[in-house]
């Protein structure tokens, strides 16, 4: 979030693919709001803008485990609520 | 019927799918005739306006007949098709099916395939969590109004929704319009020229119309009174942390988990709001059927419902309560989750309300309202501290109940989410 980030780049590994990871989880949670995820600006609280709920919440950060293998600790679950901050702690890890 | 002497022939019906879906057409089978079923197999897939629907049945036996055509629009009640379940016919099938003992209400949800004919039984579900649900909303995405199976079906068969008028309430598509599998073709546009008589016009049903319908009927009959409570529940989410410290992310449980499994409790503890309000009087049920309201982003809500859920865990409500969940997500539902419930909770708390007092789904006589677990100033020991604190708000029908009954109720919630995590010790 305060990293500044540069455009991603178009190689198969890094941010933008990330991103891409985490965009397809929020899709498999939510598949009837799809368009609406992937119109969505990455730097959007996809939670709130989009009206998902804990459950939905849960169920996202279970697929990018299963998907990264990255468990986040709840505890920073409230920074990371746009698909860049997410994309972003994932690459990092 | 058949004439044969010896047969027990049960018909099954398009089971109720929630207070607000009265109509659903058979859009697949999932067994043919002469197939041996157990007691809560699927048979069937309704389309509704909301939801896919698995249709289970409740005894075992042989199918003897299909009855209703596919496609058609169907009202709750109608014949869908007859069993055999006299032991003879049963002897007679193939005895190798496999039998599933004890899938009848705890199976997850199937996942729904429209070219699976015959899918495997349910699994049981394992203790780390149901999977989630495979992709199926990939590409082509439409903002046509259609029903999750015409949806489904459309990307399926790569027909574009845009091309297909709908014979839907508002237009909507409905798995009828699309082309036969047969003839689909990209570009395939032509809606095949129905042969059968357009349903005689009712009433408008879409999901609006009906909700307008049932709640001013649920509004104008049922005389609500309405109690809240503050509940401190920090202490029911430092003990919910602790048990999720431990959990790999799968196995991790909500507050709203939490807040369901005192619901029930609270419900079993005072019987008197755990019912239904039938013929003028109210029939206390045995067990508590636990409604969770769930919105739909599309428009309207489901109601999916868990049976015995006072019999549950805190885990396994969780477990239950996000397989509905995902289910409701994916326009995906059983039939079971859909029987009538004895109580309903609606947890808009999770979407930022403070207080949600409700309207009870008929002929229940209770709602129960959570609202959003929020920071407030709370007297500990006559000092103020800051506290994590959330409203509940019982809305009960007069008519089956006083307000002394809902204080009970709501204290009765209280005093279980503050002992959740005391009793999950135990066991």
């Amino acid at each position: 979030m305060t990293a500044p980030s540069s455009n991603p780049s178009s190689g198969a590994t890094g941010p933008a693919a990330m991103e891409a990871t985490v965009i397809d989880a929020f899709v498999l949670v939510a598949p009837d709001i799809e368009d609406e995820l992937r119109n969505l600006s990455i730097d959007a609280d996809v939670f709130a803008t989009l009206d998902l709920d804990s459950m939905d919440h849960l169920n996202v950060m279970t697929e990018l485990a299963t998907r990264t293998g990255v468990e986040i600790p709840e505890r920073e679950y409230p920074r990371l609520r746009s698909v860049r901050a997410l994309a972003e702690r994932l690459d990092a890890a | 019927m058949s004439d044969t002497q010896t047969a027990e022939l049960t018909t099954v019906t398009l089971p109720s799918l929630g207070s607000d879906m009265d109509y659903g057409s058979v859009v697949s089978w999932e067994v043919a005739v002469g197939d041996r079923v157990e007691r809560g197999d699927v048979v069937a897939i309704v389309e509704t306006e909301k939801a896919d629907v698995d249709v289970e049945v409740w005894s075992s036996g042989i199918v003897v007949e299909l009855l209703a055509p596919l496609g058609e629009e169907l009202p709750v009640g109608a014949p869908l098709l007859t069993i055999d379940r006299t032991e003879a016919a049963i002897d007679a099938s193939s005895p190798s099916e496999p039998v599933t003992t004890e899938t009848a209400k705890e199976s997850p949800a199937i996942e729904l395939d429209p070219t699976q004919a015959h899918p495997e039984p349910a699994p049981t579900p394992t203790p780390t969590g149901p999977p989630l649900p495979k992709p199926t909303h990939r590409g082509s995405a439409s903002r046509v109004a259609a029903t999750p199976w015409a949806r489904r079906a459309a990307e399926q068969r790569e027909v574009s929704l845009d091309s297909i008028r709908g014979s839907g309430p508002d237009g909507a598509v409905l798995a009828r319009d699309l082309p036969r599998l047969d003839q689909a073709t990209p570009s395939s546009s032509q809606p095949p020229r129905a042969e059968r008589i357009e349903p005689p016009l009712r009433a408008d049903r879409s999901i609006r119309a009906v909700i307008a319908r049932r709640m001013t009927e649920a509004n104008r009959t049922i005389p609500h009174y309405h109690l809240q409570r503050d509940i401190d529940v920090s202490d029911m989410l430092d003990a919910l942390e602790e048990h999720n410290r431990a959990r790999p992310i799968a196995d991790r449980v909500l507050p709203a988990a939490v807040v369901l499994w005192a619901v029930a409790r609270a419900a079993s503890a005072v019987p008197a709001l755990n019912g239904t309000w039938v013929d003028d009087s109210f029939q206390p049920s045995s067990t508590v059927d636990l409604a969770v309201a769930i919105s739909l982003r599309s428009g309207g809500v489901v109601t999916p419902m868990i049976a015995g859920a006072e019999l549950l865990d805190v885990s396994e409500t969780m477990r239950e309560l996000r397989l509905r969940t995902s289910g409701a997500r994916r326009g995906a539902l059983r039939s079971s989750w859909m029987a009538e419930a004895s109580i309903t909770v609606t947890n808009l708390g999770d979407l930022g309300a403070d207080r949600v007092s409700g309207i009870i789904f008929p002929p229940q006589v209770a709602l129960v309202g959570i609202g959003r677990i929020h920071r407030a100033p709370w007297v500990v020991d006559e000092r103020v501290e800051p506290r994590s604190v959330l409203t509940a708000t019982l809305s009960a029908d007069h008519r089956a109940t006083d307000g002394v009954v809902g204080s009970r109720f709501l204290a009765e919630l209280d005093r279980h989410l503050q002992l959740a995590f005391d009793t999950q010790e135990e066991t």
